[in-house]
């Protein structure tokens, strides 16, 4: 056995740098013991009951750092000493006048980069306005990623920016495509001909992924932020991101997808549809035909049939009825008949609020009354959002869920709780979910939801009852996350995939039915 | 080059020292969103921290929205500044511009003993919130320390001070980290002891300064301030927090909120915290109850 000893005098880490320097050299292979600690009496009096005490360490004081490593062999512990050493390093203190500058304000920043003109800005709310208004009046675009912005501010925002021919996308937007690169959320998609205006994250991410899959490609993604069809915001942004893409050349189909605005905005925005030379798709979710047909408009019954007449008048194709859900019936049916008569609700537990919605709209339309923590309309709005009730729509990104907490598309581990707490609940036939891929989601939204999954079904079965998984992942090849295996894991698991968010909210609305 | 970073809020007395003329101080440590700073006369502690942070005792925040690197602006040995000034002419280093630092009184709240129920249903809450989301100790300290914790514990639910000093001690340094593990939890039970109206004799008290006396040539000198900061019944906003939420009729989730922030203090340093504030408590609803009884 070899021990080997660091000591840092008077070396101040963080106590998670030294937490993780501590795991990564036990995680070393003939490692037996790693001591990470400062040299106080009681840890030194531990050293010493496990033989590690060294004279050098017995006239250390209490404020310098003591690595103690113990390995099988010289060569391990000399492996594990460079690896401190080099972790160490990392963590070093100050580095005055080293030449690299780290702008730490937006000014600062525009000076060492002059040619930038967007800033995504993701600072706590309470901040985040009066950062967008230093880069608005930079002459910057603006991405605001962050929430808990107020009404008033966001509209002096946007007001501003409209007056200076600038965006505001946000707040809370956490989804844009801007000249072929994704920021935030987006999924890698293929460049095209077709421009969106999202006051919808996942919404976009949708659409975008499905006119990828479906041979199109975007110029541009617009983010909007929820609120910005509201009856206090108007549609600034809508209207503007309307007009850029009506102006832009590369655009040459434009796609609109909202929640359901506020009926005088989408009145308005509908008016500046009719004014639109190039051809629009428009997708309310829930929203009525007529009015979008009466303004000239297509009318994307759901984002999946949005994508499609998108991508087919951007090829010149003559529009079909786009979306055959007939061949959901034949398996709800076969799916229907391994639920016992008592499981009769849908719990639909999303990530996304945009695909909740449209899950939510397509399960009430066709299999009866939904709750949900994000209902606009009073008798569908679950009182505790903690607790659902007969077929439930949850979206877990909801501020109820992340206040302090990171978006459950960063961290799905957070659905896992609420998965198990549904499969508890013996009226419980089906659990609807989706898994987000793209650049700013999880590495693996579909393997880190897998145990929780496995335990329902093992819950379940221990009742004699069967819980269907209906799964969706919203991606392309190219996203990092590797839609392949993602589409694999929950495969194997004995989850049924969907090949769009509304396939899958229409298969469970059949097999209720 | 200098810096100049602007300070949002400051624990009332820490407000008052570093504008004091005599003020003279310099950079003791330096970590990622904290400055360590040591005034040259009396070698007391202050923390400058990122805003993001909660108020805490001798600490200062500074008006920083972002992840801010103090690392890039501020070494050790640097000297610091404080003013109110809007023009000054500087060669420091570092200066804190404190004109609009608003001031933060830490103030623990009084022990709940009155309505017991709602107390012992919210430590139910607390206790399964550490146990799913706290740190536990590994290795080779965490025998040790469970076993000293219980002998500590065990002499000062005996009344048995001398003991209890003694196993204190015992705790005092031992563990990993900037604050050993040891000292976190004397922090949390010595923060109780200090509470109003806590079922708590004088030696109750004096056992937390004793500890903090001790500390000096004991452990690091992070931990000290911490243990002497508990002994004075001072605490930072996150533990103020809790320990209020704790005699509030609250929904579960908000007590378990207010567990989190403090088990997200440091690495495992919270969890330790919150084990020690859970322990003392404990400690005083048994000797509410004794009382009632007579006993």
């Amino acid at each position: 056995m070899a021990v080997k000893i660091i000591i840092k005098k008077n070396a101040y880490q963080d106590s998670v740098a030294l937490m993780s320097i501590s795991s990564k050299i036990t995680a070393i292979e003939g490692v037996s013991e790693a001591v990470v600690s400062m040299a106080t009496e009681m840890n030194k009096e531990l050293l010493n009951n496990v033989g590690m005490l060294t004279a050098e360490v017995a006239v250390c004081d209490a404020n310098d750092l003591i690595i103690a490593i113990q390995a099988g062999t010289e060569t391990v512990c000399d492996e594990a000493v460079n690896l401190v050493e080099e972790l160490m390093s990392k963590h070093v203190s100050a580095q005055k006048g080293n030449k690299q500058i780290r702008p730490t304000t937006i000014s600062s920043a525009i000076k060492q980069f002059p040619e930038s003109n967007l800033a995504v800005i993701s600072v706590p709310g309470v901040f985040a306005a009066r950062e967008a208004k230093l880069a608005l009046k930079q002459g910057m675009h603006v991405m605001l990623f962050s929430d808990n912005v107020t009404v008033a501010e966001e509209k002096e925002l946007k007001e501003y920016a409209h007056d200076n021919g600038l965006l505001v996308m946000g707040p809370d937007c956490g989804t844009a495509i801007i000249n072929n690169v994704g920021l935030c959320f987006a999924n890698a998609v293929a460049a095209g001909n077709i421009g969106i205006v999202g006051a919808s994250g996942t919404g976009t991410q949708e659409v975008t992924v499905l006119i990828d899959r479906f041979g199109g490609g975007i110029s541009q993604a617009i983010g909007t932020g929820g609120r910005d069809l509201s009856e206090e915001l108007g549609g600034i942004m809508m209207f503007d991101g309307l007009q850029a893409l009506a102006d832009d050349s590369a655009t040459k189909v434009i796609v609109l997808v909202s929640k359901p605005p506020a009926p005088s905005v989408a009145d308005k925005v509908l008016a500046k549809v009719k004014e639109c030379p190039k051809p629009v798709v428009v997708c309310f979710i829930n929203g009525e035909a007529t009015p979008v047909e009466a303004a000239g408009a297509y009318f994307g019954r759901n984002l999946e049939d949005t994508a499609r007449k998108a991508v087919k008048l951007a090829k010149g194709e003559p529009i079909t009825d786009t979306c055959d859900h007939n061949s959901l019936i034949t398996m709800a049916k076969e799916l229907k008949s391994q639920l016992k008569p008592e499981q009769k609700y849908v719990r639909g537990l999303f990530c996304g609020g945009t695909l909740c919605d449209e899950s939510m709209f397509i399960v009430h339309n066709k299999a009866g009354h939904v709750y949900s923590n994000v209902a606009k309309k009073a008798e569908m709005k679950l009182k505790d959002p903690y607790a659902s009730k007969g077929n439930s729509f949850i979206d877990l990104g909801d501020d109820t869920f992340t206040i302090g907490k990171p978006h459950p598309m960063i961290e799905p581990s957070l659905r896992l709780p609420r998965i198990i707490q549904e499969a508890k609940d013996p009226e419980v036939g089906i659990i609807l979910m989706d898994i987000m891929l793209g650049y700013g989601s999880h590495s693996d939204p579909a393997g880190i939801t897998l145990p929780a999954i496995q335990e329902a079904q093992q819950i379940a079965a221990a009742e004699g009852r069967k819980i269907i998984f209906i799964a969706y992942v919203c991606g392309t090849d190219r996203d990092k996350q590797n839609m392949a295996e993602q589409e694999r894991k929950l495969r194997d698991a004995g989850v049924i995939l969907a090949k769009t968010n509304a396939r899958a909210a229409y298969l469970a609305a059949e097999i209720l039915a | 080059m200098v810096t100049i970073l602007e300070a949002s809020y400051a624990e009332q007395q820490a407000l008052q020292d570093v504008l004091s003329p005599s003020f003279s101080a310099c950079i003791h440590s330096v970590y990622e969103h904290v400055i360590n700073i040591c005034n040259h006369h009396d070698n007391k502690m202050y923390c400058l921290t990122s805003d993001s942070m909660d108020n805490a005792p001798a600490t200062i925040k500074l008006y920083l929205p972002y992840k801010f690197d103090f690392r890039q602006v501020a070494a050790v040995g640097d000297a610091v500044m404080f003013t109110i000034e809007d023009r000054f002419d500087s060669s420091t280093p570092l200066v804190v511009h404190m004109k609009n630092a608003k001031s933060w009184i830490c103030k623990l709240p009084v022990f709940p003993d009155k309505d017991i129920v709602t107390l012992v249903r919210n430590m139910e809450v607390l206790r399964r919130t550490i146990a799913v989301y706290g740190k536990t100790a590994s290795g080779i300290f965490a025998d040790v320390l469970e076993q000293r914790v219980i002998a500590l514990m065990d002499a000062l639910n005996s009344n048995d001070f001398a003991q209890a000093i003694n196993n204190g001690l015992k705790l005092l340094g031992l563990g990993c980290g900037q604050t050993p593990a040891g000292d976190d939890f004397l922090c949390g039970l010595i923060t109780v002891f200090n509470m109003e109206q806590a079922p708590f004799d004088a030696e109750f008290r004096q056992f937390g300064h004793r500890i903090a006396a001790e500390s000096v040539q004991k452990t690091t000198m992070i931990s000290k301030l911490m243990l002497h900061n508990a002994a004075l019944g001072l605490a930072r906003a996150h533990v103020i927090n809790l320990l209020e939420g704790l005699t509030q009729d609250l929904p579960p989730e908000q007590i378990e909120e207010s567990a989190k922030k403090v088990i997200r203090i440091g690495s495992s340093s919270g969890t330790d915290l919150a084990v020690g504030l859970v322990a003392g408590v404990e400690l005083g609803l048994r000797r509410l109850t004794t009382s009632h009884k007579g006993g």
